[in-house]
């Protein structure tokens, strides 16, 4: 079938367009894409396929695929770094005499990308990341503690405190993947915008 | 494409215009769901909000990642099925907490420019 000047104006623009989406998400990229193309599709109804002029017209009217794509955030990732380290720092950044974490707090409460909920998930599970769950479990009291002393009668006896090793062992796990499951959601979520 | 107003067009303005864009987008569903040319053609006419009628898809896809609009597909009589943009209840309510700090903010500025002058 032979190509229209319609035809050829349009995919050259949308090529254009696509090219500038490049760097957003597949569903916002062919979400913008598909109303944008139905946008053509419909502002061409009325003319004839080798007119030009008005074809041109109605991609004018529409604006530089550059400007769609600015208004659409691409080619922003740059910016967004910090955002990006915002996982790792409140995973890991407790380690790093607590200012890692903080400076992870700091970034989620400060950046635009995450919403309240995300920010009170990311700052509460679970404070000061995996070095949280290291201090818990190292406070007396959270983790069985045994002590053994004797001998009484003969022998020795072994007094425990604290909770059973294996409720404790089972409760920092789930801290653990707690903290790593909501690490991966806000992520998912600085990938989104 | 822009439409610039000699000697007015400048960064503040550009970041104003950023800043209420989306809610601007609300308004126009206020009364009525619209689908995406609809939309495009009003609000991007010359003199308008809008930098070319093709930025109101990122902004709708914005708004509707927020929830803030949803959509649903309609036949149309004289072409393919449209998507109809429609304001959610969390829409209205953003809508309406943007209206009441605009208010606030206009005549705030209004009464800084008075007093200057």
């Amino acid at each position: 079938m032979r190509k229209t000047r319609r035809d050829e104006l349009t995919r050259d623009y949308l090529r254009e367009l696509d090219r500038r989406l490049a760097s957003l998400p597949r569903s916002r990229r062919r979400q913008i894409r598909e109303e944008v193309e139905a946008h053509i599709e419909e502002g061409c109804r009325q003319l004839a396929p080798e007119d030009g002029a008005g074809t041109r017209q109605v991609l004018e009217q529409l604006g530089e695929p550059e400007e769609i794509a600015r208004e659409a955030g691409a080619g922003l990732q740059r910016r967004t770094w910090p955002e990006a380290l915002v996982p790792v720092l409140l995973l890991f950044g407790g380690f790093v005499f607590l200012v890692g974490w903080l400076a992870g707090v700091a970034i989620l409460w400060g950046s635009p990308v995450w919403r309240l909920r995300d920010r009170l998930l990311g700052t509460l599970v679970v404070p000061l990341g995996l070095m949280g769950v290291t201090l818990i479990g190292v406070v007396p009291g959270a983790a069985s503690e045994c002590l053994t002393y004797g001998p009484v009668g003969g022998r020795m006896v072994t007094h425990c405190t604290g909770l059973p090793p294996p409720l404790a062992t089972l409760i920092l796990l789930v801290l653990v993947v707690a903290a790593f499951t909501v690490a991966i959601h806000l992520d998912r979520v600085r990938r989104r915008t | 494409m822009r439409r610039m107003i000699p000697g007015v067009d400048s960064n503040w303005e550009a970041q104003l215009r950023r800043g209420v864009v989306e809610y601007c987008v609300l308004a126009a569903l206020r009364s009525r769901e619209r689908y995406g040319f609809e939309l495009a053609r009003s609000l991007g006419a010359p003199g308008g909000l809008l930098m070319g009628e093709g930025t109101v898809y990122p902004l709708l896809a914005r708004l509707r990642q927020r929830r803030w609009v949803e959509t649903t597909w309609r036949e149309s009589e004289d072409g393919p099925p449209r998507r109809y943009y429609r304001l959610t209840e969390q829409g209205t309510q953003a809508l309406e907490g943007f209206e009441r700090g605009w208010r606030h903010f206009r005549s705030a500025v209004d009464r800084a420019l008075e007093e200057g002058g």
